[in-house]
């Protein structure tokens, strides 16, 4: 009885988590560039219970056996990158990937992370940067008394200075893509990291082999559907509900136990 | 007497196993491929006792479509083939991953198995997006022919044993039989086939059941309680 109070606990604490990655998903429904993660799960270990020895019946090839699970419990987190939609914004500085690929950010300590989100912004020394201010990598600065900037489908961003008719060309935007872009660490500030799990990047330009174009004065949105993440909800909240009646038919079975000597 | 209050705790203990299952049903509502494991009381030929027995119902569950083109379902019969550590086991969730090596790994990390090994969709710099399952298992990359699932059925289901995340061993000798043309669905995963409402009518029936064995053991008590205070008092 006491295990089927953990069992359904533990339901109970897995639908949990499922709600709370949906309203996580539902929070960022607009976020540039969020990629939203479904909770999956697996059943837990088994214990074989021998009901009784001799429990074969005669012409029974085999005892019957009984299995009781031990509950559930969440495994992963699996991220979907798949395409989320592409939102016009007329601002020269977004891009959006349309297809595989992730731009490069180089983080305060050093490292590069990884981003679906191409809102570039230029700081104080013209070097491109990203919404939260961290350098694109690699590192492309754009010169002064910039009338017009051009970003081209496989990346090479080229700019027009007053006075002059000729573009100037400064710097190529690099992709990279992972074996397993699902294995990818979500670091928060629309980033991710590389783990052991996703494989080394490879690099490419924008268009090339199997990367995605960039499309300049565009910005990809979340693929968060609100529909499904509302069914999603209701599935769990239920699945939590009806988790919560077997913890209370266990108690009333303990109940009941208690009850037999008064 | 002894006799009676032995199978009144025999049919309580029973019921809360009953309950322990059903609560493990609930609880992988939302379980990739989980089977519902169905319980059910058998008599001995003596009829002095009955034991529990229970089965796995391996009824097809519904599926769910998924935007991810290495979520696989199988229609049918049939169970994908992993490698773990222990030798071979069989699964129905088809949840996959490509690993650093380009290799098809399921959630808990193991090797998805095909009719000639680990099944390895990499070419250099390859993407996932890119690998497509026809509806018999075959898997291309990039329209080239890679391998084909190796989807196996068996004869006796009441052999496979739950081993834990979502896998399932074969304890017997017979061998499993490939299947030459499964229904594979790509783009889909199938849900548990655990019934919320069946499960609930069953927790209510053994709630019921348990408490009208609990009612006639205190009788039981009583009336014992009985024999050894009042029988014996004269006056």
């Amino acid at each position: 009885m006491l295990r089927a109070l953990r069992t359904a606990a533990l339901g109970m604490a897995g639908q949990q988590m499922n709600v709370d990655t949906i309203a996580n998903n539902l929070a960022n429904v607009n976020t540039t560039g969020f990629k939203k993660s479904t909770v999956e799960f697996q059943d837990l270990l088994y214990e074989t219970v021998e009901t009784g020895a001799g429990s074969a019946l005669e012409g029974h090839e085999k005892p019957d056996m009984v299995q009781i699970g031990s509950g559930n419990r969440p495994v992963s987190t699996y991220r979907s990158f798949s395409q989320g939609g592409i939102a016009e914004t007329g601002n020269p500085l977004d891009v959006a990937i349309n297809g595989q690929g992730f731009l490069q950010i180089q983080r305060p300590d050093g490292t590069i992370a990884y981003s679906r989100d191409g809102a570039m912004r230029v700081n104080s020394s013209g070097q491109l940067v990203n919404a939260s201010g961290l350098t694109m990598y690699p590192d492309i600065t754009l010169p002064e008394g910039v009338s017009s900037i051009n970003i081209s489908k496989d990346g090479v961003i080229s700019v027009l200075i007053d006075g002059s008719i000729e573009p100037e060309e400064v710097g190529q935007l690099e992709l990279v893509t992972f074996m397993n872009p699902a294995g990818m660490e979500a670091i928060g500030g629309n980033l991710y990291s590389q783990t052991e799990a996703s494989g080394t990047p490879m690099y490419g330009s924008p268009g090339e082999d199997r990367f995605g174009v960039v499309e300049q004065g565009y910005l990809e949105k979340s693929n968060v559907d609100v529909v499904k993440e509302m069914i999603n909800l209701i599935v769990s909240q239920r699945a939590y509900e009806i988790n919560s009646k077997a913890v209370k038919t266990a108690d009333e079975l303990l109940a009941l136990t208690n009850n037999i000597k008064r | 007497m002894d006799i009676n209050l032995e199978r009144l705790k025999n049919a309580m203990l029973l019921q809360t196993q009953k309950n322990d299952v059903t609560a493990n049903n609930l609880a992988n509502i939302n379980t990739i491929g989980f089977k519902r494991e169905h319980t059910f009381l058998q008599s001995l030929e003596d009829e002095t006792r009955n034991t529990l027995a229970s089965q796995t119902v391996h009824d097809q569950g519904q599926l769910k479509q998924t935007d991810n083109p290495l979520d696989l379902a199988i229609s049918g019969r049939g169970f994908f083939t992993v490698q773990t550590q222990s030798g071979q086991a069989y699964t129905r969730d088809g949840h996959l991953a490509v690993d650093e090596y380009g290799a098809l790994r399921t959630t808990a990390g193991h090797l998805l198995m095909g009719a000639g090994g680990p099944l390895v969709v990499s070419q250099d710099g390859l993407k996932t997006g890119s690998v497509r399952i026809s509806q018999h298992g075959e898997i291309f990359v990039d329209d080239d022919y890679v391998d084909r699932l190796q989807v196996v059925d068996f004869d006796n289901l009441e052999n496979l044993q739950r081993i834990g995340t979502n896998l399932y061993v074969n304890n017997a000798d017979p061998q499993p039989d490939v299947l030459e043309e499964p229904v594979i669905l790509q783009g889909n995963l199938e849900t548990s086939n655990v019934d919320p409402v069946q499960e609930m009518i069953h927790m209510i029936e053994l709630q019921r059941h348990f408490e009208s064995s609990q009612r006639v053991l205190t009788n039981y008590d009583r009336m014992l309680g009985k024999a050894a205070n009042d029988i014996s008092r004269y006056q």
